[in-house]
């Protein structure tokens, strides 16, 4: 198909008005392809699920979304609420961090999943749903599947929960999955295991990925791309190896560097000093300028453009060329 | 080991209610200013450990001894003073922080219950505040108002400022962005090193506990699986447990990142343990024997121990070995 599956321009997320205005998102340019997945990567309060929550309509009220975000050929920002709603669990869909907050504790989970399919795939027959329902907790690695339709979110531990909302988010067949830190709040055995069945579930899904996480090593496991955000920025995007093997941007280069390596007991650790801008800073020129290893003159006054570095990469930073 | 321990666990078990194991029979010497890292998952026993030694969990049976005397003879003999010599991290660093009091009243309150000289105290705080790069003027402000990161530095200061000889700290990064974690982490080993406090770090982030610790247990189910000299540990795992953790983490540098082990089913409830080995239930080199006899710990040739019937034969991706 031609084109990209998901194309967001200047996209601005913002609240309130006049010295206490409030700037989330400060013009994200972003595409996605059909079939890739891309990793969305940055500190805390860099925009990430801000961004994604943009994606599928879920801004709180009170804030205001600007620019476009055009998903195969449809513009979601100008959509209406009630079309939104249709979208999602159609052909966008999305798997939290914490998957309790997304399942009803007092439904069983069986009755759950059937609400999504019946919605998805009116006039199917009830057996046929039935069948839906069990295959797909089965295609997740949910143990005994047909007896755990039963069961009640509390019965479940944290990893068997996120296959559920893996399940539910798969029947769906979305166009886009977005998946928020889905392995964050498991054990290490359990993250490996649900990260190996993202894995091989994209062979069978046909739909792009958003995979946000703070893990580089599980982005650089899992996704095609890779995108990272700083302060309501996106500052370098491109192929996942080249951007985290060799990043060309001072941001990138920092969080990259502050993955622990392997040195030994007494060389110490890196850190970015400094603190994330607030979203009611203003600067007037780079974003990063004030934190950053390399900041010049101008990096104060002018901000710095996204800019193509070769076939397939983007970065945003004024002296990319005189770094060493 | 050495001639003074820090900390000496004899058959240490810890059950909640009736069924729910928490440790069971852990044995252990920690000598002082050893730094020794802690990992596992969910109900390995890593945070009850943890409380045991501080004195806020009760052990069900067995010994804790810290600087050479019994937990319990000197919580009643000094409660204070034994406070004063083992300081805690614990992993919600916000939630240690009681709402309603400054950040100044906080470290005021923990000096004033031990009596500790006001004036000197106050320099301390000072110069504290300047080596953890906090602004003097965090001490006017409320917990809410400072960030994770600050927050945690708040809590190092407090645990410091009483002088403890053995820190114990639970996640203390757990939560934290990359960016700041390294900045906790060496004014941590600084301070280890300053003060030649022993140190026990619990962390679920094995780069972490491979970076700052000397000697690692690995814990499963309530039980020491395998304790070696960490660089070992990470070179030759002995037992399947502690190779398939590390080779879920492996290094953003390492050439084959995809190699990792994916271990089949869920970690067992501590409060239904499987007989024998508690780790065959998920063990993919798990023989019968596994399922009958339990393994004790023994020690192995590279100078650590691992409970394991057939240890170090779970070969790790990407090494071809067997």
């Amino acid at each position: 198909m031609a084109g990209p599956l998901l194309e967001i321009s200047d996209l601005r997320l913002s609240a309130g008005s006049g010295k206490g205005a409030a700037a989330i998102l400060r013009g994200i340019d972003l595409a996605l392809a059909r079939g890739r997945i891309l990793g969305i990567v940055g500190e805390s309060g860099s925009g990430k699920s801000s961004l994604v929550n943009t994606i599928m309509g879920l801004t709180p009220p009170g804030l205001r979304a600007e620019g476009r975000i055009v998903l195969a050929g449809e513009d979601l920002l100008g959509l209406s609420p009630v079309r939104m709603r249709a979208l999602r669990g159609h052909r966008l869909a999305m798997i939290f961090q914490d998957p309790m907050t997304a399942l009803n504790p007092v439904f069983r989970i069986g009755t759950q999943l059937v609400d999504v399919i019946r919605n998805r795939h009116p006039g199917t027959v009830p057996a046929a749903v039935e069948a839906m329902a069990v295959e797909a907790l089965g295609r997740v690695g949910l143990p005994d599947p047909g007896r755990r339709m039963r069961d009640y979110p509390g019965q479940l531990s944290g990893g068997m929960r996120q296959r559920v909302m893996i399940a539910m988010a798969l029947v769906c067949r979305p166009e886009l999955l977005i998946a928020d830190e889905p392995t964050t709040a498991l054990d290490a055995t359990i993250e490996a295991q649900i990260i190996d069945l993202l894995r091989r579930l994209r062979h069978d899904f046909q739909g792009s990925i958003i995979f946000i996480s703070h893990n580089l090593g599980t982005v650089m496991q899992l996704c095609d791309e890779v995108a990272v955000l700083y302060g309501g920025h996106l500052v370098e995007s491109g192929p996942v190896r080249a951007v985290l093997r060799r990043p060309l941007h001072p941001y990138t280069r920092a969080l990259v560097g502050c993955e622990i390596d392997d040195r030994p007991v007494d060389a110490p650790l890196a850190f970015i000093p400094g603190k994330v801008p607030e979203t009611t800073e203003r600067p007037g020129g780079c974003i990063f300028a004030d934190r950053c290893a390399y900041a010049a003159a101008p990096c104060r006054t002018t901000a710095p453009r996204l800019a193509a570095q070769g076939d397939d990469r983007r970065a945003a930073c004024l002296r990319l060329g005189e770094l060493p | 080991m050495t001639a003074s321990p820090g900390i000496r666990l004899g058959a240490l078990s810890v059950t909640f209610g009736r069924a729910i194991r928490a440790l069971d029979r852990v044995t252990l010497e920690v000598g002082e200013g050893e730094t020794v890292g802690i990992v596992g998952e969910s109900g390995s026993g890593k945070s009850t450990l943890c409380r045991t030694l501080v004195g806020l969990t009760r052990p069900t049976a067995g010994e804790v001894e810290v600087l050479g005397e019994p937990v319990t003879v000197a919580l009643r003999r000094d409660p204070r003073g034994y406070r004063r010599r083992i300081q805690m991290l614990m992993q919600d660093a916000v939630a240690t922080l009681s709402p309603r009091m400054t950040i100044g009243r906080l470290l005021a309150e923990a000096v004033a219950i031990h009596g500790l000289d006001r004036d000197e105290t106050e320099e301390r705080i000072r110069s504290f505040l300047g080596r953890l790069r906090l602004p003097p003027s965090i001490l006017g402000r409320y917990p809410h108002e400072i960030s994770g990161g600050q927050a945690r530095r708040i809590g190092v200061i407090r645990a410091l400022l009483l002088r403890p000889r053995v820190l114990v700290a639970d996640e203390p990064t757990a939560g934290l962005d990359v960016s700041v974690q390294g900045e906790l982490l060496n004014l941590l080993m600084e301070f280890q090193r300053e003060l030649d406090l022993t140190f026990m770090i619990v962390s679920h982030n094995l780069h972490v506990i491979k970076r700052v610790t000397r000697r690692t247990l690995v814990m499963y189910l309530g039980q020491i699986v395998e304790d070696a000299p960490t660089r070992d540990l990470f070179a030759r795992p002995a037992h399947p447990y502690a190779t398939a953790l590390i080779s879920t983490n492996p290094l953003l540098a390492a050439e084959d990142g995809g190699g990792a082990i994916i271990l089949r089913g869920e970690i067992p409830s501590n409060a239904a343990l499987p007989p024998g080995c508690r780790f065959h239930t998920r063990c993919p080199v798990a023989r019968p024997v596994c399922a009958e006899t339990m393994p004790e710990l023994e020690p192995t040739a590279a100078g650590g121990q691992v409970r394991c019937h057939f240890p170090g034969t779970l070969a790790r991706p990407g090494t071809g070995a067997a």
